[in-house]
């Protein structure tokens, strides 16, 4: 079986545009008017975009599994 | 043209201009970017320049022996770039997130309590707010999340002072710094040395503080080697001694100079966060940070070289008028976070969630507990530091101190033994 892919939200309420995850994960992320935005909202795995959600000084990003919802990061 | 530039950043380096630095900042920024013939450093001062410039991938933060800093840098995380610094970043921004930070709300605010009834107690009419007010309270709050204990903290201050220095620019070259060098050099020993007896206790006895969970990454083999370990926490103590304690300051500053906006802040206390806000463009703690071009690229019709050291002006940049709508102007209502005080990318401050409920708390219950607060203009006076800005003292006078105006002490307002 193929292996999931995940999802990627950024919380728009939370993010300050700080950019951090654009330069931790470089292609997944963009700062626009201000607030990042996820570049493909479902995307392969690929462990910068966890990075990407542990190092948000807004814990904005979300990562989940895709179908299970399981929380990837952050985690606590 | 050029002859004046150079003499501007000159100028910037001379403590004379620290009180006022921004009519120089403005003639620095209109004529940016340039390349300071002197130094090399390419000065950028523009809001947007500034930005793309800490947003480029083309650029970095390792400038450490690239000369840009007037004291040498040890490796950190403000001068690595990705792998190391993504690592380093994640585990010692645990801490620092909106959730763990508001768990400290309660105990921020029975800090400040402390600290007023302290003045209040000691009955005088007047007060220095750097040792009374604005260094305590941040110094007190990284020491409790580190867990370094209380009696320790006034060896802190001196080696703090002394290590802040490190990010200052050498904005002229070959301006004399030997005793500055000299006392860095004691820090870094001083902080060496107290740190591997902390980590080598806590070893033994593991608490429930920053500390324990960073030696608990150290110990856990591949994420943080102890040479890293004390740098990052010699990192945060400094950062949560010096920044924080300026913002407070700053925004002391700010109101006790715009009455009007004192008023304001008393009226209508859910202000208090915009006035961070406020503070942080108007006059920011970080007044400048330093780069190096990893490749050429071009800054609007300025070419920059691979190698070439950059010296971005974000207080400068905070007051571009092409960004802010009359930016000399204090006014707390802005609702405009579009400032550049926590600088962007991928060194974004990492503990902007903690400074800013400090200062909104802070700047509440100064605005609150004073009664008629005057500033004794003749008493202010800044530290020679450029880079991280703000004054070693600043005396003010009041009729009275009411601490009933404070905010209620929350649920989880309790003694300091119980944060150990």
């Amino acid at each position: 079986m193929a292996e999931r892919q995940w999802e990627v939200t950024v919380d728009q309420e939370r993010c300050a545009g700080s950019g951090v995850c654009v330069a931790v994960a470089a292609g997944h992320f963009v700062v626009r008017d201000r607030r990042s935005h996820a570049l493909s909202p479902v995307t392969a795995p690929d462990d910068a975009v966890l990075d990407a959600a542990e190092t948000c000084p807004m814990e904005a990003i979300t990562v989940r599994e895709s179908g299970t919802g399981t929380l990837l990061a952050p985690v606590e | 043209m050029t002859t004046t530039l150079t003499t501007g950043l000159a100028r910037l380096a001379d403590p004379a201009s620290r009180a006022h630095p921004y009519p120089l900042l403005r003639e620095l920024r209109e004529a940016s970017p340039f390349t300071d013939p002197a130094s090399g450093i390419v000065v950028v001062g523009r809001r947007a320049d500034c930005e793309t410039v800490l947003r480029s991938p083309r650029v970095g933060s390792n400038r450490l022996g690239a000369g840009i800093t007037k004291v040498p840098q040890q490796p950190n995380l403000m001068n690595l770039d990705a792998p190391d610094h993504t690592r380093l970043r994640r585990l010692a921004g645990k801490a620092f997130k909106p959730r763990v930070v508001e768990r400290w709300r309660p105990r921020v605010r029975a800090i400040v309590r402390e600290l007023l009834t302290d003045i209040a107690a000691s009955g005088a009419d007047g007060v220095d707010m750097v040792s009374a007010f604005a260094y305590p309270l941040p110094v007190r709050v990284i020491c409790e999340m580190l867990g370094v204990p209380r009696e320790d903290h006034p060896v802190f201050e001196k080696w703090a002072h002394s290590i802040a220095y490190t990010v200052d620019p050498q904005l002229v070259p070959g301006e004399l710094t030997t005793e500055v060098e000299r006392n860095v050099e004691e820090a870094r020993a001083g902080f060496v040395g107290y740190f591997s007896r902390l980590i080598a206790e806590r070893k033994r006895e593991p608490r429930a503080d920053v500390l324990s969970e960073l030696i608990a990454a150290e110990e856990g083999g591949d994420q943080l080697d102890e040479r890293e370990l004390i740098l990052t926490c010699v990192l945060l103590l400094v950062a949560g001694h010096e920044t924080t304690a300026n913002l407070i300051l700053n925004g002391v500053l700010g109101l006790l100079r715009h009455p009007d906006q004192l008023r304001l802040l008393r009226e209508r206390p859910e202000l208090a966060e915009a006035a961070v806000e406020e503070v942080l463009r108007y006059d920011a703690p970080a007044q400048m940070v330093t780069r190096i071009a990893r490749e050429p690229f071009t800054l609007g019709d300025h070419e920059v070289a691979a190698g070439q050291p950059l010296l971005l002006l974000l207080a400068a940049a905070n007051r571009d008028p092409r960004q802010h709508h009359e930016p000399d102007r204090f006014d707390i209502t802005r609702g405009d976070p579009g400032h550049l005080g926590f600088a962007a990318g991928p060194h974004f401050c990492l503990g902007s969630v903690l400074a800013r409920m400090e200062g909104a708390i802070a700047l509440d219950a100064f605005a609150q507990a004073f009664v008629e607060p005057k500033l004794d203009e003749a008493s202010l006076h800044y530290r020679p530091h450029v880079a991280v800005r703000g004054p070693d003292h600043l005396r003010i006078t009041f009729q009275a101190v009411r601490l009933d105006s404070l905010p209620a002490a929350g649920p989880a307002e309790e003694s300091e033994a119980a944060h150990g």
